[in-house]
C-alpha cells in the first residue's frame, strides 16, 4: 500500500473538487446555525450523494463534517450560542473577545486553529490508518465481534449521564437491527408480514428521523427566537505574530483532538474541552482564560477539527463508526455498495488514498472559504427559526424518500423522530442507539460465525492473540468506568453531606 | 406543558420491556430453524430481549432513587400541530400522490402556523412565497438533477 502510487487524477476531477467545495460551503452554513451540528448536516445532504461516484460522495460528507466543526464557532463567537456542542468551549473566550469589539480577530483565531487541526487530523488519519489496517487484515470474526462490542461499551459508558438508560439504548438499537431477513437462513425475522421490512429498517430513515426530525421538534421549543448579530469588524484576519502566540496550543489541541477522536463515544465535544483545559493549565496567565484569551479559542477549535480526522480512523480501518457523524458516513459507504474495513485498502486503494488527500485538501479549502465567507454566515444567523424548521423537516423527508423511493421509510423516519424526541428528553442515549443499530448486524453475524465454526466452543475468544488483547482492553475499560462512576457518586454524596 | 420525569421514564421502560417480550416470543418459530447449529436465528434477539428486560428493571429502581423533576415540553402544541400536519402530508402523498402541490400546501401551512407576524394576509403571502421557492428548488435539485420520482 503506497500513497505515492495512487492515481492523483482521481482526486482532481470536477466532481471531486465540486464535492469538496459544496461540502465546505454547506458545512459552514449548517455548522453556524445554532443547534444543527455536523451529524444533522451530513444526514440532510446524504441524498445528494446517491447518484455520485463513491470518492466524491465521501469527500462531500467529510468536507461537511470538517467545515461544520469550524462553522459551530461562528455562532459561539458572534452570538454567544454554540453552533455545535463541540463549540461550547470556544464560547468561553470567543464571546468576550468579540464583545471587546473584535469579533473578526476571534474568528481569525478560530479559522486558523481549525485549519491546522484539520491538517493534523488528516495527517494522523494517514499515519494511523495504514498500519492499523494491516493489523486488522489479520482479524477474524471473533475479533470483529469483540471490537464492535468494545465500541458499544465505550459509547454506552460515555454518552449519557444515566448508565442503565445508555445500556437500554444500546440494547434497543441491537434489537431493531435484527429486523429483516436473516442472512444465514433467509428467514424473515420480526417483519410482522410487512414486505417493506424484509430488508430491515432503513438506516437512512432511522438516522434522519433520530437526528434531523427530532432536532426539528426540539427547535419548535425556540420557534420565536431571533438572534441579533454583530455586523461590524467581522473580517476574519490575524497577524503572523498573533498566530504565533497561539501556535503551541493550536498544535497541542490538534493532537489531543485527533487522538481523542479515534476513541468511540468521545469525539469533538470532549476533545475541545480536554484541549481547553490543557491550554489553561499550561498557560502562564491562566487568569486570562474566560476573558477573551486567544489560546482559549485556538485550543478547542484545533481539537474539534483534529477530532474529525481521528474519528475516521476506526471507520476506515475496521468499518466501525465511533460517532453518529461517522455512522452517517458509513451509511453513505453502504449505499455506494462498499463495506469499509481493511479489505477496501486492498480492493480499492485509490478510494482510500483519495479520501486521505481529499480530506487534507478540504482543510485548506475550509480555511480559504471560511476566511472570506464567515461574515456572510454570521449575517445569515438572523434567519428566524420559524422559517428554518419547516424547511429542514421537508428536506429531511425528501432525503429519506430519495434513499429507496419508498414512502414506508418516510413513516419510519417520522416515528423515529418522535420517539427520539422523547428518548432525548428522558436522558436515553441516541448515539448509543444508532451505533448499536448499525453495529448490531456486524456483532450478530460475527458471533454466529464464530460459534458455528468453533462448534459452540466459547473458549475460542481466549485462544486467539488479538482476541485476548481486545478482551483485556475491554476489561480494563469496564473497571475504569465502574471506578469513575463510583468516584462521581461518592463526590456527589460528599457534596450533599456538606 | 410539563411531564413528570419519573412517570415518563416508567412508562417508557414498560413500553420497552413490552417490545422486548414481543421480540422474545415471536422468535420462538425461528428457534427451530437450523437445529444442527449451536446458534439459531433466534438466539441473538432472545439474548438481547432478556438483557433489555433486566436493564429496564434495573433502570426502574435507579429512577426510583432519583428525585423527581419536571420535563419541560416547551411549545408542545407546535409539536402536536407539526405531527398532525406530517401524518396528513405522508398519508395524502401515499394515497393520492401530487407530491409537489402537496408539498407546497404542507410548507405553507407550517410556515403560517409558526410565523409570529400579526398581519394574516402578509403572513400567508410570505409563507406561500417561501414554500414556492423551496418546492421549486426541490424540483430542480431532486426532480431534475438527481432524477428522483416522487
Amino acid at each position: 500500500m503506497d500513497i505515492f502510487g495512487m492515481d492523483f487524477s482521481v482526486l482532481f476531477t470536477w466532481e471531486c473538487l465540486f464535492a469538496i467545495l459544496l461540502g465546505t460551503l454547506y458545512g459552514l452554513f449548517i455548522g453556524a446555525l445554532p443547534g444543527l451540528g455536523a451529524t444533522v448536516g451530513i444526514a440532510l445532504i446524504l441524498p445528494v450523494t446517491y447518484t455520485m461516484e463513491p470518492l466524491s460522495a465521501i469527500l462531500l460528507l467529510v468536507s461537511v463534517y470538517q467545515a461544520a466543526e469550524y462553522g459551530g464557532s461562528i455562532s459561539s463567537i458572534v452570538l454567544g450560542v454554540p453552533g455545535t456542542p463541540a463549540a461550547t468551549a470556544t464560547l468561553l473566550d470567543g464571546l468576550p473577545l468579540a464583545r471587546k469589539g473584535t469579533p473578526g480577530k476571534a474568528l481569525g483565531y478560530s479559522i486558523s486553529a481549525s485549519a491546522v487541526g484539520g491538517v493534523i487530523g488528516a495527517l494522523i488519519l494517514m499515519t494511523l490508518t495504514i498500519p492499523l489496517a494491516s493489523i486488522a487484515v489479520q482479524f477474524g470474526d471473533p475479533e470483529f465481534f469483540l471490537l464492535a462490542t468494545l465500541g458499544l461499551i465505550l459509547v454506552a459508558g460515555l454518552s449519557s449521564k444515566d448508565l442503565p438508560k445508555s445500556v437500554i439504548s444500546v440494547l434497543l438499537g441491537l434489537l431493531l437491527g435484527t429486523i429483516g431477513l436473516d442472512g444465514f437462513t433467509g428467514a424473515a425475522r420480526f417483519t410482522f408480514g410487512s414486505l417493506s421490512l424484509l430488508e430491515g429498517i432503513s438506516m437512512v430513515a432511522i438516522l434522519i428521523g433520530m437526528f434531523a426530525i427530532s432536532e426539528v421538534l426540539f427547535m419548535l421549543g425556540e420557534l420565536r427566537k431571533r438572534y441579533v448579530t454583530e455586523k461590524k469588524n467581522l473580517k476574519t484576519s490575524i497577524t503572523w505574530k498573533e498566530f504565533k502566540s497561539v501556535f503551541k496550543s493550536t498544535i497541542k489541541g490538534s493532537f489531543i483532538g485527533s487522538f481523542v477522536g479515534v476513541l468511540p463515544g468521545l469525539g469533538a465535544g470532549p476533545a475541545s474541552w480536554f484541549s481547553y483545559t490543557e491550554a489553561k493549565r499550561a498557560s502562564k496567565n491562566p487568569e486570562n482564560f474566560g476573558k477573551g484569551e486567544p489560546n482559549g479559542i485556538a485550543a478547542p477549535e484545533a481539537a474539534n477539527n483534529g477530532a474529525v480526522g481521528g474519528a475516521l480512523v476506526p471507520l476506515l480501518t475496521l468499518g466501525i463508526p465511533g460517532s453518529p457523524a461517522t455512522a452517517v458516513i458509513l451509511g453513505a459507504f453502504l449505499i455506494q455498495g462498499i463495506q469499509p474495513g481493511p479489505k477496501v485498502f486492498e480492493s480499492d486503494p485509490d478510494l482510500i488514498y483519495g479520501i486521505f488527500l481529499g480530506f487534507l485538501a478540504a482543510a485548506f479549502v475550509m480555511y480559504f472559504i471560511g476566511k472570506y465567507t464567515t461574515s456572510l454566515w454570521a449575517r445569515m444567523l438572523t434567519m428566524p427559526n420559524f422559517v428554518l424548521t419547516p424547511i429542514i423537516l421537508f428536506i429531511a423527508l425528501i432525503g429519506v424518500y430519495a434513499s429507496h423511493m419508498n414512502i414506508f421509510d418516510v413513516w419510519i423516519a417520522a416515528i423515529a423522530g418522535l420517539v427520539a424526541y422523547f428518548l432525548k428528553k428522558l436522558d436515553f442515549s441516541l448515539p448509543s442507539l444508532i451505533l448499536a443499530f448499525i453495529l448490531g448486524p456486524i456483532i450478530e453475524t460475527s458471533l454466529r460465525r464464530t460459534i458455528s465454526l468453533s462448534g459452540g466452543d466459547l473458549t475460542v475468544f481466549l485462544t486467539r492473540q488479538y482476541s485476548l488483547i481486545i478482551l483485556a482492553i475491554m476489561l480494563l475499560l469496564i473497571i475504569a468506568m465502574i471506578s469513575t462512576s463510583k468516584k462521581q457518586k461518592n463526590r456527589a454524596e460528599n457534596l450533599n453531606l456538606k | 406543558m410539563n411531564l413528570s420525569y419519573k412517570i415518563a421514564t416508567y412508562v417508557s421502560l414498560v413500553l420497552m420491556s413490552g417490545l422486548a417480550l414481543v421480540f422474545y416470543f415471536t422468535s420462538s418459530e425461528l428457534a427451530t430453524l437450523q437445529p444442527n447449529q449451536p446458534i439459531s436465528p433466534a438466539t441473538f434477539p432472545r439474548l438481547v430481549s432478556i438483557l433489555l428486560v433486566i436493564t429496564c428493571i434495573i433502570s426502574f429502581f435507579t429512577t426510583m432513587k432519583k428525585e423527581n423533576e419536571e420535563v419541560d415540553l416547551v411549545n408542545f402544541h407546535f409539536v402536536i400541530y407539526t405531527l398532525l400536519a406530517l401524518i396528513l402530508f405522508i398519508m395524502v402523498w401515499q394515497l393520492a400522490g401530487y407530491f409537489y402541490p402537496l408539498s407546497f400546501v404542507f410548507l405553507t401551512v407550517l410556515l403560517y402556523i409558526y410565523s409570529d407576524q400579526e398581519n394574516n394576509v402578509k403572513k400567508l403571502l410570505k409563507s406561500m412565497l417561501i414554500s414556492l421557492i423551496v418546492v421549486l428548488l426541490t424540483y430542480l435539485v431532486f426532480g431534475m438533477l438527481l432524477g428522483v420520482i416522487f
